[in-house]
């Protein structure tokens, strides 16, 4: 009878290391992947697997992704438990885990994970303190212990210069809504199935929506520490744990703040709350329309930004999902700018886009920028007023149009994205030019801007139908 | 009779020794040849394993140990 295997959260192959590879990332010895095991067998056991959503940090376990077959979230560095708590509010069943290194946690995400904790949010925080910078080749972090040498203090950490170390499950229990605070150790065996009993604790808490849940683990980063695995183990008992006591802070058993499910908001109340105004007939329809996976860039004050929310609003319209992502510079205007918007019959994952099917380059820079990322077979419209050059690519359809001439000739070069998105309607058919037309008024508040807009919709049709429309049918038959 | 053991999956074993140091009655031993990774990986001797687990705890790989408990029906029947 098989008594303890690789548990099923993992997955079977771990393919960072290469096709079929089977270990992880980390060096011989390292705590990481104790911490690992233990949590993917206490996810196994209750059965949460599918409920679980995994936010690993920047550091070592960067890549937890590529180990727990969870939901998961790569966050930036120390904003895992900001990530986690917006997952935790809006999915009432997802067990929400944060996964977190000690210059991840109480450096950089201090701020993050005393503000998570003192609002008792919903997650199981998983803190692994190896007393040092492990990814980045061992500089102090702020759980470093006095005298200890890492590259940034060569001769030893001085309090008079780097200050004391910081004792995270003690400064966390001077909270008032944390349900259940431990400190336990990965120092021998022993110590690692007792500290299994804490994870599960942590994890047992939110399926039953306790609250905050924070277990620190002190774990052994023999490389960075210059020690062999076996010393690294001794050191961490030895050295560690006298100055971070492994011990249970706090157990509470009725949790300080009570939970509620978050309030899903009806429509009427959504068109309440924003203001918004649904007069619009459009016939919803229920095409199936291959997902459309959309880059629109150029400069920013080329509108390219409102032409992606308008394009995701026409598609939603239409009773497709759809997502607007934006992406641009600190500048407000002439920096490089670019929307991403997803079109789909089906739900959306992620709304990035970094293999579109269809971009539209507004400038020069956006095609030299995006030319190689589109798909083979996807579209691609140029706005020849702008881009002189032709496409490298040959393995894309490319359609060239002076899109902010056609723009300028209906008096508004600023209406040149509402003509490129009226041509890729046009071209795709994967939303409706009457959508168009009917969305452009909700849109917009001046009466003035509305009919320019028409016009250059307009102007893009006709466009289409004289210098597109034909070439596109005989090449689409070749 | 049927003994409990454990299995060592070579390709997954790093070489850190710790179950080496760990196991309580001596079943684990450090071999002289090199995996794929070029990490020295440990061998099972059988020497009284208790399948405590010991050593796929303190194992920081995922799959490298798997622990088997003797199945005392299976032995008595079988
Ligand atoms: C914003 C930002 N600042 C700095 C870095 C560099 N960096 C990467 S990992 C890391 C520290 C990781 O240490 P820790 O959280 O203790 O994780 P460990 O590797 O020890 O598990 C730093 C500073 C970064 N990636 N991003
Ligand atoms: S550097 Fe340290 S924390 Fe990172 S994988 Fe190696 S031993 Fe683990
Ligand atoms: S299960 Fe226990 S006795 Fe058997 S090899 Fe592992 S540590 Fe040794
Ligand atoms: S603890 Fe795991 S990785 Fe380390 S030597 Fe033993 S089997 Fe190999
Ligand atoms: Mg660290």
């Amino acid at each position: 009878m098989v008594k303890h295997a690789k548990p099923k959260t993992f997955y079977e192959t771990f393919e960072r290391r290469g096709p079929g590879e089977k270990n992880t990332t980390y060096c011989p010895g390292c705590g990481h992947g104790n911490a690992h095991k233990l949590i993917a067998e206490v996810i196994a056991e209750l059965g949460i697997q599918d409920r679980v959503i995994f936010c690993s940090p920047v550091g070592c376990s960067v890549f937890a992704y590529y180990y727990f077959d969870t939901g998961n979230v790569q966050c930036s560095h120390g904003r895992a438990p900001a990530v986690a708590t917006g997952l935790s509010r809006a999915r009432d069943n997802a067990i929400v885990i944060s996964y977190q290194g000690d210059g991840d946690l109480a450096g950089i995400g201090m701020g993050a994970i005393m503000h998570a904790a003192n609002r008792g949010e919903h997650m199981a925080v998983f803190f692994i303190n190896n007393a040092i910078y492990g990814m980045t080749g061992g500089q102090m972090a702020p759980t470093t212990l006095v005298g200890q040498k890492t590259t940034t203090t060569p001769f030893g950490r001085t309090p008079g210069r780097e200050g004391f170390p910081i004792r995270m499950c003690e400064l966390i229990n001077e909270l008032q809504a944390p349900v259940y605070i431990e400190r336990v150790s990965l120092g021998d065996a022993a110590r690692i199935m007792r500290a299994k009993r804490a994870v599960k604790q942590a994890l047992l808490n939110q399926v039953h929506k306790k609250g905050f849940s924070f277990v620190e683990l002190l774990s052994p980063c023999p490389i960075n520490w210059k020690m062999t695995p076996i010393e690294a183990r001794k050191w961490l008992i030895d050295t560690m744990e006298p100055l971070f006591p492994v011990k249970v802070f706090r157990n509470i058993e009725e949790p300080p703040v009570k939970y509620e499910p978050p309030k899903i908001l009806s429509d009427a109340e959504l068109v309440d709350l924003f203001a918004a105004t649904t007069e619009i007939e459009i016939p919803v329809s229920v095409r199936e329309v291959e997902d459309q996976y959309i880059k629109i860039a150029g400069f920013g004050g080329q509108g390219v930004m409102s032409a992606g929310v308008f394009l995701a609003n026409c598609a939603i319209k239409e009773g497709f999902n759809a997502t607007w992502l934006p992406s641009y510079g600190p500048e407000m205007r002439g920096g490089t700018a670019n929307a991403s918007v997803i079109i789909s019959n089906n739900q959306i994952g992620t709304p990035l886009v970094s293999s579109p099917n269809v971009l539209i380059a507004m400038n020069a820079p956006s095609l030299d920028t995006f030319e190689d990322t589109i798909v083979p077979g996807g579209l691609v419209i140029v706005n020849s007023s702008l881009v002189s050059r032709k496409l490298r690519r040959e393995d894309v359809q490319a359609i060239y149009a002076p899109v902010t001439e056609i723009a300028k000739d209906v008096g508004l070069i600023a209406a040149a994205s509402v003509v490129a998105l009226t041509l890729y309607a046009c071209i795709s058919g994967a939303v409706q030019i009457e959508t168009i037309q009917k969305v452009i008024p909700l849109s917009l508040k001046k009466k003035a801007l509305v009919e320019v807009n028409l016009k250059a919709v307009e102007a893009a049709v006709e466009y289409y139908q004289k210098n597109l429309k034909e070439a596109l049918v005989f090449s689409n038959m070749q | 009779m049927q003994e409990n053991y454990i299995e060592i999956e070579i390709e997954q074993c790093k070489g850190c020794r710790l179950c080496v140091e760990t196991c309580p009655h001596h079943c684990i031993v450090q071999g002289s040849d090199i995996n794929k990774m070029g990490y020295q990986y440990v061998r099972f001797v059988q020497n009284g394993c208790t399948a405590c687990g010991f050593c796929y705890y303190i194992c920081p790989e995922p799959g490298a140990i798997t622990v088997i408990k003797a199945d005392k029906r299976e032995a008595v029947h079988g």
